[in-house]
């Protein structure tokens, strides 16, 4: 198993925007996202997601978003990962990026990253 | 009827020994769990595989493997083989798990299995200066597809296990007094430089519950790697390859002659189990300056094409064992010439990570190797150095 963990202060530019949510995941690999708002859960999603609104930038303010991402290496192609999540606001004037790039080192291992964001 | 031997047990034997003996770096290193008996087109086209119907299966992004062709233990191999699939080794990043999955798309299916192979062999025991040296191109049209039952059970089991796995850490973190701690500290400081420390030691301690919590549930994600997503029913795929044949390889490289070249098609379907695959073959080959040996003469130098048409079945019960059976049937499309026939069959066994043991069992063509129809026995150890290592060939 490898695990990665990022802690961020999100700072709001504009509270009337959405707070937007992309995953991409290279090689193959599937992905399931859980997005939780103070420890509830928002949605949880497989695969790629382009776009997806966590919510409000107004409504986030004070709180903790955390995106939690497990992948899998699970095709015959390539055991490499290369996922990246970002969070950024529907503006684009504020965002936050995590990346993880590299390969399994056994057939099946999952990778587990937990992106938190205190957004302020 | 002539056996030949390709590959002695001493050989499998000490390799066996040998691979016990790696070190743990090594096989970190690379992956050895895709590794199969050579098939690739360069390979068919050399005459140095021991199948000719390629089976279905996803492309490695680079593999290499050495086909050890001799029965002394000091003498380096001389036969090797090298696929690469240019998709996933040069544009793998952006080839997401939808777009791996999707069979409709007949460009991304050529695409992302569009595998080029290279392979070399000695042809003379007498001389490594004989060298052959074969290179091919095979894609899929249809690769097959996962079945629609098998992949949404594992997405939901992974969707389950993530999100207990979520609720766990998270639980375990809100119950951590000093995670807390740590976390008002981050949220009320100002300073960058605490700020950065705080952010990492919030790290630190999630990374560290995630391991705890892993530990406790490791025993889940076993399960899910038992699920296989593998493509099952039709499939369609296209191969050419071509084959030199350099008399003196060190000191002329002018010395060479096309030995064979062709093209062809595999096609066929595999049962929704994954165990059963049938699959059928028309290929067109064209020989030059080949050696062919009738019943009543040797011809050193005969150029002549064929149209092969052939059947092979595949049982694959259990991941590391497989039994195939195929048979080819050769019409000679030059006027003056007999059809012939082949059939092999093959079974191999997954003898530990990096080692395939297979053994052949069959009737070669009549004319092409010897005077009669050649039997054939092959015993083959293959290792091999896997995929996507770093480069160390």
């Amino acid at each position: 198993m490898k695990n990665k963990s990022e802690v961020k202060k999100f700072r709001i530019s504009n509270p009337q925007s959405d707070v937007l949510l992309d995953v991409n995941s290279g090689f193959g690999q599937p992905t399931d996202t859980i997005v939780t708002v103070d420890g509830e859960k928002i949605f949880q999603e497989f695969g790629a997601i382009k776009g997806k609104s966590i919510g409000k930038a107004s409504g986030l303010e004070g709180k903790e978003v955390n995106i939690h991402l497990m992948a899998q290496d699970k095709n015959d192609n390539s055991d490499n990962f290369d996922i990246v999540i970002k969070v950024y606001e529907e503006n684009d004037n504020t965002s936050a990026e995590m990346e993880y790039k590299g390969k399994a080192s056994e057939e099946g291992e999952v990778v587990i990253l937990d992106f938190l964001l205190f957004v302020i | 009827m002539m056996k030949k031997i390709l590959f002695s047990t001493a050989i499998l034997l000490s390799s066996l020994t040998m691979a016990q003996t790696e070190s743990k770096d090594s096989v970190q290193e690379f992956n050895f769990n895709l590794l199969e008996t050579p098939s690739d087109p360069a390979f068919i086209i050399m005459g140095n595989s021991n199948t000719e119907i390629e089976e279905p299966s996803d492309v490695s992004a680079l593999k290499t493997s050495i086909l050890n062709a001799t029965d002394n233990l000091s003498e380096f191999p001389g036969n090797y083989a090298l696929s690469i699939a240019p998709a996933w080794l040069i544009k793998g990043d952006a080839i997401s798990y939808d777009e791996y999955l999707n069979n409709s798309k007949v460009v991304d299916n050529i695409w992302q299995s569009l595998q080029l192979s290279f392979g070399t062999s000695t042809f003379e025991e007498s001389s490594e200066n004989y060298r052959r040296l074969g290179g091919g191109v095979k894609f899929s049209i249809y690769r097959g597809s996962v079945n629609e039952g098998l992949q949404n059970k594992y997405e939901s089991y992974f969707q389950n296990f993530h999100a207990g796995f979520v609720k766990t850490r998270d639980s375990l973190l809100r119950s951590d007094s000093l995670y807390q701690k740590t976390k008002k500290q981050f949220l009320a400081t100002d300073d960058p430089v605490l700020e950065k420390q705080l952010e990492l030691k919030l790290e630190e301690m999630r990374e560290k519950v995630t391991d705890e919590v892993y530990e406790m549930k490791k025993q889940k994600v076993e399960e899910l790697g038992n699920i296989k997503l593998e493509r099952t029913g039709f499939f369609w795929d296209i191969a050419a390859a071509g084959a030199w044949n350099f008399y003196d390889f060190t000191n002329d490289i002018d010395s060479s002659d096309i030995y064979r070249w062709g093209g062809w098609t595999n096609f066929g379907w595999r049962d929704s189990a994954a165990q059963n695959s049938f699959i059928g073959m028309v290929r067109y080959l064209s020989f030059t300056n080949d050696p062919f040996i009738t019943p009543t003469e040797v011809i050193d130098s005969l150029d002549y094409e064929s149209l092969d048409l052939g059947l092979k079945y595949v049982w694959n019960p259990i991941a590391k064992f497989k039994i195939s059976g195929e048979g080819i049937y050769r019409l000679m499309l030059n006027e003056d010439m007999e059809h012939t026939y082949r059939f092999m069959v093959n079974v191999s066994y997954d003898v530990g990570k990096n080692q395939i043991v297979n053994l052949a069992l069959g009737r070669n063509f009549e004319g092409v190797y010897t005077r009669e129809a050649e039997g054939l026995i092959y015993l083959g150890y293959v290792i091999g150095f896997g995929n996507e290592c770093k480069l160390k060939l």
